[in-house]
């Protein structure tokens, strides 16, 4: 009996050795995002806003947010007329200075409202009383 | 190519047939995302067919196959799975896991637009697959739907509640 459901999968992994996991970031074209990833597992997309969303693995007794995906790229690229090949890489940073140019919102509401909570990470300046 | 169901008429869905770029599943493999690869073959394949709700357009922005408006185009599919699945050692098989609990599965597709001269036969593009936290009031339907989606298409009868 196949260890696969279907007979295309079965197929494919004859001529495929299963790829062993590595934690990656990668551009996902056909959503126009950034993927960061760092394990392996079945996982839930929490979608924050319109520019973010982190993955939350299943099937674990703890909270364990093991990648997130940052929407829109190639769109701002293009509205913006940046140009996709340049003398190196863009830094991240160019990337998201952009982005945040083009939705300010989105990224003040995750700043505060996400990173202060759900990563425990203190902001300066954020006022927790009157968030809670 | 998989079996699903197209909304071109609201009223009389059809089955027709989907697909997945190779290109895709070698990526995918490469980068060792083999527990997305069991769920296509344990929930996607299999069950693309008894997807029960229905959406069109993506709201946010999105560049996809040369438009900038590729966001109203996406279509996505959900339904509640009777399982998960995950690969976590790749030297042995895929595991069958109970379903993620307080979720729905999506996939997102790709209408077959400019690609209809190559692959006539294929209705649309699979683009993406996982699991999203359920409307606690629309069992299968995605938590704040409206804010994700632009607009509903359709509900199939038959889900686990009727």
């Amino acid at each position: 009996m196949s260890d696969f459901e279907t007979s295309a999968m079965a197929q494919f992994f004859k001529e495929n050795f299963p790829g062993t996991f590595q934690p990656c970031a990668y551009y996902d074209k056909h959503l126009d995002c950034i993927r960061v990833q760092i394990k392996d597992c079945s996982f839930t997309e929490i979608r924050l806003n319109k520019i973010f969303t982190i993955y939350q693995a299943n099937h674990t007794d703890n909270v364990e947010y093991i990648g997130f995906s940052i929407k829109g790229i190639r769109y701002v690229f293009e509205k913006m007329n940046l140009p996709m090949k340049k003398d190196g890489p863009y830094l991240l940073a160019e990337i998201l200075d952009a982005i945040i140019k083009e939705n300010p919102e989105n990224f003040s509401d995750l700043i505060q409202r996400e990173f202060s909570n759900r990563l425990d990470l203190p902001v300066e300046g954020f006022d927790y009383q009157e968030a809670a | 190519m998989i079996d699903g169901w197209a909304l071109d008429d609201q009223k009389k869905p059809e089955v027709k047939q989907f697909g997945i770029l190779q290109g895709d599943l070698i990526r995918l493999n490469e980068r060792g995302q083999i527990s997305m690869l069991a769920q296509f073959d344990g929930i996607v394949a299999p069950g693309l067919i008894i997807a029960r709700h229905f959406f069109r357009g993506l709201n946010r922005r999105l560049y996809d196959d040369g438009s900038m408006e590729a966001d109203e185009d996406k279509l996505i599919h959900t339904w509640r799975p009777t399982n998960d699945f995950d690969w976590p050692y790749p030297y042995s098989k895929p595991r069958k896991l109970p379903p993620v609990q307080n979720c729905t599965f999506v996939v997102i597709i790709s209408p077959n637009k400019r690609h209809k001269e190559n692959w006539p036969e294929i209705y649309g593009w699979i683009n993406r697959w996982n699991w999203v936290d359920e409307d606690p009031k629309l069992p299968e339907v995605p938590l704040n739907w409206s804010s994700r989606y632009k607009e509903k298409l359709y509900t199939r009868k038959g889900g686990r509640n009727e």
